[in-house]
């Protein structure tokens, strides 16, 4: 346990010391937020302002884009420099780096969150539910540790780093743009389709919990939806996991 | 095994899809020895050190590390070893003493801050300790990296290339390091290029090239044996050297390696 916490706390301060890193992960989606805030402050979304609405939508963006920067790029980052390849000459499992980097990154989306939510409260006067904050949290931290997953399943199944930024960017791109994340009323169609993403699915939940706005689906079905996306990640992370770059 | 042996290879062989990169490699490695592997790029010295470290699975053959089994027992072999890889693998945003700590706990080992200055200290990194890893010099990378090899406090420390690309003040500095390292009983395992340092160094070596073991001796005992004989205008200026005999082994051609194959 204390090599885990040891690790985690390195892994912590790393992150910290990445000012550029750091400050683009919590500034770009506040910077997102002011500005779609801002296009029409008085709207609403059913029973919500468009303002509430945007600012969980940010927030799951936050927490995706920083699954792909920086997860994704801090795997295939150790990997190409010959990092992970030492770790492995040392007797430290595995699964143990990769916990404590989990558990050092779900504090910062957790900062990261809490950052989101307080801007949007502040400035756009965001109303909360607060009998939802407690499910709201755990839903944060499941969702950071579900697109966790799906990065590092990015990072282990392409080759090189380059590969994993474009994998990555194909991805990221049509899973947020598809999604309800900033816009509401998605021709049924393609909600159809779209309401599978990941992003669709945790942002339905935490607008449920923070907001009280009525999904699209059962919440258990979106909850398992998470899940399964979760499952699959770890899968594919564990079974293509290299622990240096292809040749 | 003998309790004297450290490391004991048999019949050592690893393939890759393309080509072989060991074939048949067979030598033991005494408690207290420093140990040179030479070869040309490409020879297999990396991929034995990689079979030892538990980093690479033999495709045929054996090794053990006192006493123990690769790949079988890794998890406790690791424990034994001390390892600087060819690459210099550092957390560039980590200080000095900050990587000294990390390391130590991938081993489950916790120094002190006076303890892990104390090993950086013997490395001429004291006044280093702050610094973060990203601006060391290349040299003090390198000290910074053998001083990670003794984080755990290693029975066998296992060097790949300790002294390349270091200025020649640091090579002797890195050196005189290594016979520390012997001094306090432990077995020394390195690849080299320079055979300066080999012959300076080391207590026996192991020349291979193809991947396989073509020369096994003190330095002294191999410039005997297989030293051609000097040209008499260059015989008047030096004696024959462990280069000599690395030469008259390995070829003086260029060498395929197996990535390139």
């Amino acid at each position: 346990m204390r090599r885990f916490f040891f690790l985690a706390r390195s892994v912590l301060v790393m992150m910290l010391r990445d000012r550029a890193a750091l400050i683009g992960t919590l500034l770009i989606p506040i910077v997102l937020l002011l500005v779609l805030g801002l296009v029409n402050p008085g709207a609403s979304i059913g029973e919500v302002s468009a303002a509430a609405w945007l600012t969980v939508g940010v927030l799951v963006m936050g927490m995706l884009s920083g699954a792909v920067d920086g997860d994704m790029a801090w795997l295939t980052m150790t990997r190409d420099r010959g990092i992970l390849w030492r770790v492995r000459a040392s007797p430290l499992p595995p699964a143990t780096l990769l916990l404590a980097y989990t558990g050092a990154r779900l504090l910062v989306v957790l900062l990261k969150a809490a950052l989101i939510v307080g801007v949007g409260m502040l400035v756009f006067g965001v109303r909360l539910q607060w009998d939802g904050l407690l499910p709201a949290l755990g839903l944060v931290i499941l969702g950071g540790a579900v697109f966790l997953a799906l990065g590092q399943a990015v990072a282990a199944a392409a080759p090189t780093a380059g590969a994993a930024t474009v994998t990555a960017n194909l991805i990221f791109f049509p899973v947020i743009f598809t999604s309800n994340l900033f816009i509401a009323g998605l021709p049924p169609q393609l909600e159809a389709i779209t309401r599978w993403n990941p992003a669709y699915l945790l942002v339905e939940l935490l607008r449920a919990a923070l907001l009280g706005v009525e999904p699209g689906q059962a919440l258990w079905i979106n909850l398992l939806g998470l899940l399964i996306y979760g499952l699959l990640g770890i899968i594919v992370a564990i079974v293509f996991f290299q622990w240096e770059p292809k040749r | 095994m003998s309790p004297d042996v450290m490391i004991e290879i048999r019949d050592l062989e690893v393939r890759y899809p393309a080509a072989y990169a060991v074939r048949g490699i067979s030598l033991s490695i005494g408690r207290g020895e420093i140990f040179g592997l030479l070869g040309p790029n490409g020879a297999g010295k990396t991929t034995t050190l990689a079979c030892i470290e538990g980093l690479r699975a033999p495709t045929a053959g054996s090794v053990r590390v006192a006493g123990f089994e690769l790949p079988r027992q890794a998890a406790r072999v690791k424990r034994l070893l001390g390892v600087q890889l060819q690459k210099t693998a550092l957390f560039d945003s980590l200080s000095a003493l900050e990587l000294v700590r990390l390391y130590a706990a991938l081993y489950d080992c916790y120094p002190s801050r006076a303890e892990a200055i104390a090993l950086l200290d013997r490395f001429n990194l004291d006044d280093r300790v702050g610094a973060r890893a990203g601006q060391l010099s290349g040299g003090q990378q390198q000290r910074l990296a053998l001083a990670l090899a003794l984080v755990n406090d290693p029975q066998v420390v296992l060097l790949d290339e300790p002294g390349a690309a270091l200025d020649p003040q640091s090579r002797r500095a890195v050196w005189a390091l290594i016979r520390e390292m012997q001094g306090e009983g432990r077995t020394v395992l390195l690849t080299t290029h320079s055979m300066e340092e080999a012959q300076e160094l080391c207590d026996r070596v192991g020349i291979v090239d193809g991947g396989r073991l073509v020369a096994l001796g003190a330095p002294g005992e191999l410039i005997q044996r297989y030293a051609p004989p000097l040209p008499p205008a260059e015989a008047a200026r030096r004696q024959p050297n462990l280069e000599d005999v690395f030469l008259a082994l390995t070829g003086r051609g260029l060498a395929v390696t197996s990535e390139e194959l």
